[in-house]
């Protein structure tokens, strides 16, 4: 996270596109630190709830931005509302796991493989961005300086909350309208 | 579920492994229809219903004899604690996702856009387990043809309830309408054991 300091200048004057390429780049690190701490299975709790927290309010960010500036962006360029719902719904799996960790203890069983299935999960969402969503950005012009300072300005902002707590509040995953929302309290058997 | 029903508990050998398999092959097959159904035939909104009942159907299925029986039965002889996690809370995921879909209505503007999803980490699943669970519980030599008993008599009785199920729910929309408007068409009452499981409608 140190690293964006010393990478402001170039990032200035790069692309919506190439930006928002390469935002999930450490969160993707410490999925495999992550994998590396629990193979040395020495049990380092400590050192697994900061990998977990930092990751998680990191990937929480990138999604906020691109629901916030991205996806509009798109939606309005291409018309194309088909496309943004399917990344949002990607988005809601992704909330859903960082919410079930948050309310994990660090032993559970659980904590390590909801954190494991996380990275898979956000490495696939990635993966499908950037062959689906990005090539009709990128054919809708989108590909622009301009996009790519609204979204650094985001980030910016939702980066000075800091921390995961800060925003658990958008963790209700509340879907897309009021149909069809998920909640957790109406489970059927 | 068509597939499914035609797997007889009579038959003499069923490896548990090749069952799984066909269940996967099976899942990964209604995913690629429902896909093509999206880029090519948009409107038929009846068969793309069809489809994700039918894999939601499945996948139910399917998580619920790994959970109960494949997975213990597998951990034991392997020391597989790690990935089984991991499936747990895949299929935790895909049971969400489920969810979300039974109370959707098939034309919704979000419900192509969640069965994508649930795809996607269905085939995801699927994948991982093939590759890293199926190899060792070919190693070490599990007796398969056992296990593969056991699934397939499970299956049976798992079918079957989903059918009481179905059946039981639909009686329960059908009588409701009748307490309301008392002296309704009686015949309305009378559950149709093959309509397709409510909630989808």
């Amino acid at each position: 996270m140190k690293k964006s300091t010393a990478k402001k200048k170039t990032e200035a004057e790069m692309k919506a596109l190439s930006l928002l390429a390469k935002d999930f780049g450490s969160a993707m690190q410490n999925f495999r630190e992550f994998a590396r701490v629990v193979e040395k299975d020495d049990d380092n709790i400590d050192r697994k709830v900061e990998i977990v927290t930092q990751t998680c309010a990191d990937v929480m960010t990138h999604l906020q931005v691109r629901e916030d500036i991205f996806y509009p962006a798109v939606k309005e360029a291409t018309g194309d509302e088909r496309l943004v719902n399917r990344e949002i719904s990607g988005n809601e799996t992704v909330k859903q796991l960082i919410k079930r960790l948050t309310q994990l203890e660090p032993g559970d069983e659980l904590y390590d493989a909801t954190f494991i299935v996380l990275g898979e999960t956000v490495a696939a969402h990635v993966k499908a961005e950037q062959q689906i969503l990005f090539p009709e950005a990128r054919a809708a012009g989108l590909d622009d300086a301009d996009l790519a300072r609204k979204i650094q300005k985001r980030e910016a902002e939702l980066k000075a909350r800091e921390g995961i707590e800060e925003q658990l509040p958008s963790l209700n995953v509340t879907g897309h309208h009021s149909d069809g929302v998920i909640t957790k309290a109406g489970f059927q058997p | 579920m068509k597939k499914s029903e035609s797997n007889p508990v009579a038959e003499e050998r069923v490896d548990a492994l090749q069952l799984l398999q066909e269940d996967h092959d099976h899942l990964l097959n209604l995913f690629k229809e429902y896909k093509y159904l999206i880029d090519h035939d948009d409107e038929n909104i009846v068969r793309k219903e069809q489809v994700a009942i039918e894999a939601c159907d499945l996948l139910q299925l399917h998580t619920q004899l790994e959970e109960e029986i494949f997975y213990p039965a597998v951990r034991k002889s392997l020391n597989l604690d790690e990935i089984m996690a991991e499936s747990k809370v895949e299929h935790d995921t895909a049971g969400e996702l489920i969810d979300d879909l039974r109370k959707l209505q098939a034309d919704d503007e979000i419900f192509d856009a969640k069965f994508i999803v649930l795809s996607e980490i269905a085939a995801m699943h699927i994948k991982k387990e093939e590759a890293e669970i199926f190899p060792l519980v070919r190693q070490a030599k599990t007796d398969t043809i056992a296990l593969g008993r056991k699934l397939s008599l499970r299956r049976e009785v798992l079918v079957i309830g989903m059918r009481i199920g179905e059946t039981l729910q639909e009686m329960n929309q059908n009588v409701k309408p009748v307490d309301e408007a008392a002296g309704a068409d009686a015949a309305g009452l009378l559950p149709d054991i093959l309509v397709p499981p409510p909630g989808f409608r």
